[in-house]
């Protein structure tokens, strides 16, 4: 519960929008502890000195240029000033920025090289400036190559063939969609490069790995260098790993668990009231009134709770009647108006009991009305079963709305336990993995909050009974 | 001759609020055929008297020291087999309170005297049924409600059916708890009638453990007044009614009214029950007694012989009186 | 009919008229199918009245209706037929709220101390209850009030000093003391009628003298008046003024208390007395007057109720029900021969007097 009420603090992610936080089915990071899952990447940028920005940095790279001025004279002229590196080029001078590293992992299932331009003096197109991002590694060398350059990485419909001077366009090559043109030199070139498998080749274990960027120039200009980055999509990630998706598991699991009481709790108390009014009037009123209540009652018990529930579901998802009303706040209402009756029959016993007793005869001779009786006598003689019936009908709600999302009726714009389970099951059959962080953690989550309700009630209960029976 | 003599019988409960004192150094003898009253009001361990003597204690009980001698035989002392085989029910049997609502509901009242029977003896199952039959008969019962189910019997006839089960093997000393409470006032002396014609007939001793003192000179020879866990009075019928010797037997006296004589007040006697887990330093009557000096906050009154036949457990015996 | 009225000019307080009260018994649902009825007559026809400064005995068996009538007469039950007066006033006939103004000056104490009292609240909560409820009718508007009334009530009834009791619960006191808690609670509001429903059976013998008293000294300094029910006939000698025998649903007997133990006119009466054993062990041993037990309220012997079990009945016992006639001295008595009766019981008991 602690979770659900801190939710946007402990987590910074949005659980259904932010995607591709790292690999797809990340494992915990925690779990790397295991042996099996030692080697996993996290996410990590690869590179040191990416700053490019003084000495020490600068120490991290290989320079070299061919015959172009990367800077025009023996001291290059490097503009540390401003972050990152100011390049000189003359026509038709070639810049080769490379870095060896180290990676000690196994390998990603992705990953992000990057650099960042500014051009300074003049615009350019795409014919006056290139870019080539290679990547060396277990004797072979891989060119990954982008067309497509953005000035806003998130924006795929923009595709810039001028780069306005002043303006930073960041060059990426996303290992999603990379094109490879391999130069091979060395061993076998590994066949299967979709999805995974370029990442998987080039960060085949841990081994050493040459990154070089290159940026030829066919006119004589000033760009300034920034950034270089060599980006690894970890495969264990967070406190509970990343889903099919890539979406934080964790993040899903702390909203989530703000959705699951938020439904728990507020199914089980409006049924609470409704079956404790009904009880109410009907164990005190009795006579007609109770047996008609009593005899609704019996009738509703005799409802199908599934099927109903997902006609109606399903009728006002396809219709679409009330729009204003959220599928969540609709799931609420339909688990409480199937629940309340089991309460109505306690209470209205326990109701028949209370006034029997002899006291409630002793007010009633002192003069008092059934609104007093009922206030003062009947109502705190009952609340103790109430509160003892509320723990123990919470459990039933959350388990009843994980089984409704589970199936598939719940809201796709809100993150349940249930959306948890149901997620992972539905993608489980197309894995070969077995996701265990996946799909465990919501699960036991629902079993154990469940319990602790069921237990709070029993413990209510045991508290109130020798009460009432002591003298 | 003596059948019964119980000898300091301390019995303690071990209760979640502390041991619970109930029956306290408790001496008192019995003769053959004749009728003991133990009068009490709640609260005062009567009741643990009437388990201890059939050793039906509950689990939290103990027997802390004493002995119950009958006829000579130490049967606190025997193992509980032997006590279940020879003792319970044969020698010594009880009527216990309110034990009309302790019939089963789904058996029929004569196969239930049956089942004392045939548990505590190897009587083969017609003779039993006979034996029954006799009993119903002597108990005023007739016969064709042997079949009869507890709830088609009136309060009077079902309290007749526990007596017939209490004298289904002949004991020769039955314990009474409460014999005639929840019964209507002319179905209760209906029953004392019955109680003591049975007891003349067959010779027994019985022990009448009551609240009602009026029971108590309708049907006892001797009587002890048992408060706080302890006999405070011991003597003849007659001579606790005329001339008590105890504080809180004289309070009880005055407290009670009688069908027959002058319409007077009633008075009645200051304080609670005491406290058997933390009962008063001496004399367990001295925070209610009137007559209550230092020395009986102090010191520990003994059941002494007032006068012949007459025990009492006050320092002042002597010197009170009705 | 002749009631046992007042023929001294005693201010009358409650009377009731030829007061019927019938239940229905709960058959199968087969039976209630069938429109089968069966009826209870736990009260079936008593007429009385009760006097400022009394207190009445109401005394029987149980199953003889006595709880039932003292609930009737405060419209706890609603009557089946016959009127209930307060001070002339027909409460039988009034609506519930006209009724809830009446109810401070006629109030009930129930038998089981424990059960009467809600363990929930404090003793000053329960006394101060009444008040609450009739704060209008009573005319209370501050909490000061409502103290000094609680204060009164609880040194009315021995409970003193009264600021030692008023924050304790029920499972802190005594039985006595939670009667009289009881009793407080019933005399906050100032009232002219208590229905007493076994006030002590459920007490100690050595502790009932102290509710006992309280009650006797609310009529003396008071001038309240009690129905007092109990079963105990014994009790009832020394305690009431006036006493009713009660059987199956009527009055059999009524008169000064005394006059009906120690010269009872009814054979039922008769029967009772004879079966109470007597605290000494010198003294007379009970002895059975009456065959039988009582039979039950669903199926009430014809003619004089009480014949099946008599030993003076006759034929006309069998078909004509006797009347409660004054038969000298405001001795009311419902019997065809209890002259006879009387004669034989008087030789046979009263030979020493």
């Amino acid at each position: 519960m602690l979770i659900a009420a801190f939710a946007p603090h402990l987590t910074n992610h949005d659980p259904i929008y932010d995607q591709n936080l790292a690999s797809p089915l990340s494992v915990p990071e925690w779990a790397r502890a295991f042996p099996q899952y030692a080697n996993l990447p996290v996410n990590a940028f690869l590179l040191k000195g990416t700053s490019l920005a003084s000495s020490t940095d600068l120490a991290y790279w290989n320079i070299a240029s061919t015959s172009a001025n990367v800077g025009g004279n023996s001291s290059r002229t490097y503009d540390t000033s401003t972050a990152g590196l100011l390049v000189r080029f003359d026509t038709t001078s070639i810049l080769r920025l490379s870095q060896t590293l180290f990676y000690e992992w196994s390998a990603p299932c992705r990953f992000i090289a990057s650099i960042n331009l500014t051009p300074r003096n003049r615009n350019l197109s795409t014919t006056d400036l290139t870019f080539d991002i290679y990547i060396t590694s277990g004797g072979n060398t891989y060119h990954i190559l982008d067309p497509s350059v953005y000035a806003n990485p998130g924006d795929a419909s923009e595709y810039y063939s001028n780069f306005t001077t002043g303006q930073t366009y960041n060059v990426y090559a996303d290992s999603k969609n990379v094109y490879v043109n391999l130069l091979a030199t060395g061993s076998t070139m590994p066949t299967n490069l979709g999805g995974c498998g370029l990442p998987n080749a080039i960060f085949d274990g841990p081994r050493n790995i040459t990154i070089s960027y290159v940026i030829k120039s066919s006119v004589s200009t000033s760009v300034l260098i920034s950034d270089p980055n060599l980006y690894v999509l970890g495969s264990a990630y967070g406190l509970l790993g990343t889903d099919d998706l890539g979406r934080d598991v964790w993040s899903q699991f702390v909203y989530g668990s703000r959705v699951s009481l938020e439904v728990g709790l507020l199914a089980a108390i409006v049924a609470v009231v409704i079956g404790t009014v009904v009880g109410l009037v009907a164990g005190y009123v009795a006579g007609v009134t109770d047996e008609i209540l009593m005899r609704f009652t019996d009738f509703m018990l005799t409802l199908p709770f599934l099927p109903l529930v997902l006609i109606i579901l399903t009728i006002i998802q396809v219709s679409r009647i009330v729009l204003a009303i959220s599928t969540e706040f609709i799931i609420i209402i339909l688990i409480a108006v199937f629940s309340w009756q089991g309460i109505a029959r306690i209470i209205r016993s326990q109701v028949l009991t209370v006034k029997h007793r002899q006291f409630v005869e002793a007010s009633k001779s002192l003069g008092a009305g059934n609104g007093y009786i009922i206030r003062k006598h009947i109502l705190p003689n009952v609340m103790g079963l109430v509160y003892a019936n509320m723990a123990l009908t919470v459990p039933g709600a959350i388990l009843t709305e994980a089984a409704l999302t589970f199936l598939g009726f719940g809201d796709p714009s809100i993150v349940s336990w249930g959306t948890i389970v149901s997620n992972a099951t539905s993608s489980i059959t197309s894995l070969h993995a077995f996701v265990w962080w996946w799909f465990l953690p919501p699960g036991a989550a629902i079993a154990l909050l469940s319990m602790a309700f069921v237990l709070v009630g029993f413990s209510l209960d045991a508290i109130l009974n020798p009460r009432l029976r002591k003298r | 001759m003596t059948l019964l003599g119980v000898e300091d019988l301390t019995m303690h409960y071990s209760t979640r609020g502390g041991v619970v004192r109930a029956v306290d150094g408790v001496s008192f003898s019995l003769e053959k055929g004749k009728v003991l009253g133990l009068a009490g009001e709640s609260g005062s361990g009567k009741s643990s008297i009437a388990l201890t003597l059939l050793r039906l204690l509950p689990s939290n009980a103990k027997i802390i020291h004493g002995n119950m001698l009958l006829d000579g035989e130490d049967i606190l002392a025997i193992p509980e087999p032997e006590f279940r085989r020879e003792i319970r029910w044969r020698r010594i049997s009880l009527i216990s309170q309110a034990a009309m609502n302790s019939l089963n509901p789904v058996f029929r009242v004569g196969d239930q005297i049956k089942e004392a029977i045939t548990v505590h003896s190897s009587l083969p199952d017609a003779q039993a049924t006979m034996a029954v039959k006799r009993l119903l008969g002597e108990v005023g019962i007739s016969q064709d409600r042997y079949s009869a189910f507890p709830h088609e019997l009136s309060g009077g006839m079902k309290q007749r059916s526990i007596i017939a089960m209490a004298l289904a093997l002949d004991p020769p000393l039955v314990v009474a708890d409460e014999p005639t409470t929840a019964l209507d006032v002319i179905v209760q002396a209906q029953i004392l009638l019955l109680l003591k014609s049975i007891q003349r007939k067959m010779h027994m001793a019985m022990i009448i453990i009551t609240h009602d003192l009026s029971l108590v000179a309708e049907m006892c020879d001797d009587v002890a007044i048992i408060y706080g866990g302890q006999i405070v009075e011991y003597a003849r019928a007659s001579k606790i009614f005329h001339n008590p010797k105890h504080p809180y037997t004289i309070g009880l006296i005055r407290a009670i009214p009688s069908i027959e004589g002058e319409k007077r007040r009633l008075i009645s006697i200051s304080g609670e029950p005491p406290d058997l887990i933390k009962p008063p330093p001496a004399c367990r009557f001295a925070p209610r007694c009137q007559y209550a000096t230092q020395k009986c906050n102090t010191e520990d009154p003994v059941l002494e012989e007032v006068e012949p036949g007459h025990y009492s457990m006050c320092w002042y015996a002597r010197d009170i009186h009705l | 009919m002749t009631e046992p009225r007042a023929t001294t000019h005693d201010e009358v307080i409650m009377e009731i008229q030829d007061v019927k009260t019938h239940f229905n018994a709960r058959l199968g649902f087969i039976q209630t199918l069938m429109g089968k009825r069966v009826l209870i007559r736990a009260v079936d026809g008593v007429s009385c009245d009760i006097r400022r400064k009394e207190i009445f005995g109401l005394a029987g068996e149980s199953g003889c209706g006595k709880t039932t009538l003292g609930r009737t007469m405060l419209m706890l039950e609603e009557p089946t037929s016959g009127s209930i007066f307060y001070r002339g006033k027909e409460i039988s006939a009034l609506h519930a709220s006209q009724l809830r103004e009446i109810r401070p000056k006629i109030q009930i104490v129930f038998q089981d101390p424990y059960e009467s009292i809600n363990p929930r609240m404090t003793v000053f909560e329960i006394v101060a209850e009444g008040v609450h409820i009739n704060s209008k009718a009573l005319d209370v508007s501050s909490d000061e009030k409502v103290a000094s009334m609680v204060e009164k009530a609880l040194r009315l009834v021995q409970l003193v000093p009264p600021d030692q009791f008023t924050t304790r619960y029920p499972h802190e006191l005594s039985g006595g003391q939670r009667q009289r808690v009881a009793i407080a609670r019933a005399l906050v509001m100032e009232p002219e009628f208590i229905v007493a429903d076994e006030p002590v059976s459920m007490l100690d013998v050595s502790i009932r003298a102290e509710v006992l008293n309280v009650m006797t000294t609310l009529r003396d300094e008071l001038d309240l008046s009690f129905l007092f029910i109990t079963h105990d006939l014994a009790l009832a000698k020394h305690i009431t003024d006036r006493l009713a025998i009660m059987y199956l649903g009527k009055f059999v007997e009524v008169g000064k208390s005394e006059e009906v133990i120690d010269e009872p006119l009814h054979p039922y009466t008769q029967a009772l007395i004879a079966a109470i054993p007597v605290p000494d062990p010198d003294g007379r041993k009970v002895s059975v007057l009456a065959t039988g037990e009582v039979p039950s309220a669903v199926s009430v012997p014809t003619g004089c109720r009480f014949h099946p079990r008599c030993g003076y009945a006759k034929e006309i016992c069998e078909t004509t029900e006797p009347d409660l006639r004054n038969v000298g001295g405001d001795h009311f008595v419902a019997c065809h021969f209890y002259e006879e009766a009387t004669a034989d019981f008087k030789a046979k008991f009263r030979k020493s007097s």
